[in-house]
């Protein structure tokens, strides 16, 4: 066997595997967050990068880093019963933050609404925790639509988009 | 041998307009103490943008001898615009609001205040050094923010303008 294979195989162990993860999703409404994950079909992990600085000396085009950029919101698509428990729970968070019926707001501070979040990568062996993002400043941005067809006899699933500040690795 | 331009400019540390702090420092009167009521954070976070004074002179011109003469003449006033972001009811408009009717009506002494301007360059960005005063500064502006139904999901902002005396640069 090739020594090129034999070094793919140690670096890539078993592998991270896309259907292995953990979403620990912490709503000021809501705790258990273990349901939340559970009932998760989809998530991402955000990305990140950084804005270009232009700098032009006699023609030739330099790029420096500017200031990082946490574009773009932590999606996660969710599965829901019939009582539609899981978009109430996302719901009841917005309303916290924003309630039209009341007109006014749940929360006295931003960071009232605002919590931390992980997005964890599972081992395909055991389960344990092999990497851990913490999220920062998360709120609910959207809830999608639901689509009903009398053709369709597939579960109920919305996704709700998550705004964040930025996010660190923390394992 | 001497480097390139090139590579001088991976070497120099641009400057970043975005980093950069104020501070309202009053001089030595009751009155202009108002402004110092809101702390160096506090107005570093409201502020969205400064625009700082141009630098104009009145040229002496004159012709002498067959020949144009040129002086720089008299340095005119020196104008600063900057933009606030409000908070908690218009806690900064209600400020410089009451400062500038004070102002009208106490000595030009006792209205006083100096505005000092720090940045920060690429690679220090934590460590903002004084880059301007603006000296014995009096407020001439405090332009009305917009109350606007229709403007939700945004930060009301206003405008002040004021004049200084004289600038100390670093």
């Amino acid at each position: 066997m090739s020594s090129a294979i034999n070094s793919l195989k140690r670096n890539l162990g078993m592998g991270a595997r896309t259907n292995r993860y953990k979403i620990i999703l912490v709503s000021p409404t809501f705790q258990n967050s273990e349901i939340l994950d559970v009932m998760a079909k989809e998530a991402n992990l955000p990305g990140r990068s950084f804005n270009d600085v232009e700098v032009w000396v006699q023609g030739r085009l330099i790029t420096v880093a500017g200031d990082s950029d946490y574009a773009g919101t932590w999606n996660i698509t969710f599965l829901d019963s019939e009582e539609h428990f899981i978009r109430g729970v996302i719901q009841d968070w917005m309303e916290y933050i924003d309630s039209v019926k009341q007109h006014d707001r749940g929360a006295g501070a931003y960071m009232d609404y605002m919590t931390n979040c992980k997005f964890q990568q599972l081992s395909t062996v055991d389960n344990s925790v092999k990497a851990e993002y913490e999220l920062y400043d998360v709120y609910p941005k959207s809830i999608s639509e639901i689509s009903y067809s009398d053709e369709n006899s597939g579960l109920v699933e919305f996704s709700a988009e998550f705004n964040f500040s930025h996010y660190s690795r923390t394992r | 041998m001497m480097d390139s331009p090139i590579e001088v400019a991976k070497q120099l540390r641009w400057q970043d307009p975005s980093k950069f702090s104020i501070s309202i420092m009053p001089v030595g009167s009751e009155s202009s103490a108002m402004l110092s009521s809101i702390t160096e954070e506090q107005l570093t976070s409201a502020i969205t943008g400064i625009q700082l004074a141009e630098i104009n002179t009145t040229p002496v011109e004159e012709w002498i001898a067959e020949e144009w003469r040129f002086a720089t003449g008299r340095l005119e006033h020196y104008q600063i615009d900057l933009t606030l972001k409000d908070y908690e009811n218009f806690t900064l408009y209600r400020l410089f609001s009451k400062a500038i009717q004070v102002f009208n009506r106490v000595y030009p002494d006792d209205q006083k205040f100096d505005i000092q301007v720090k940045t920060a360059t690429d690679f220090d960005i934590k460590s903002y050094e004084p880059i301007i005063t603006f000296k014995d500064c009096m407020m001439i502006t405090v332009a009305g923010p917009q109350l606007d139904n229709s403007a939700n999901s945004s930060i009301a902002e206003f405008n002040v303008i004021m004049k200084a005396s004289y600038i100390e640069t670093f």
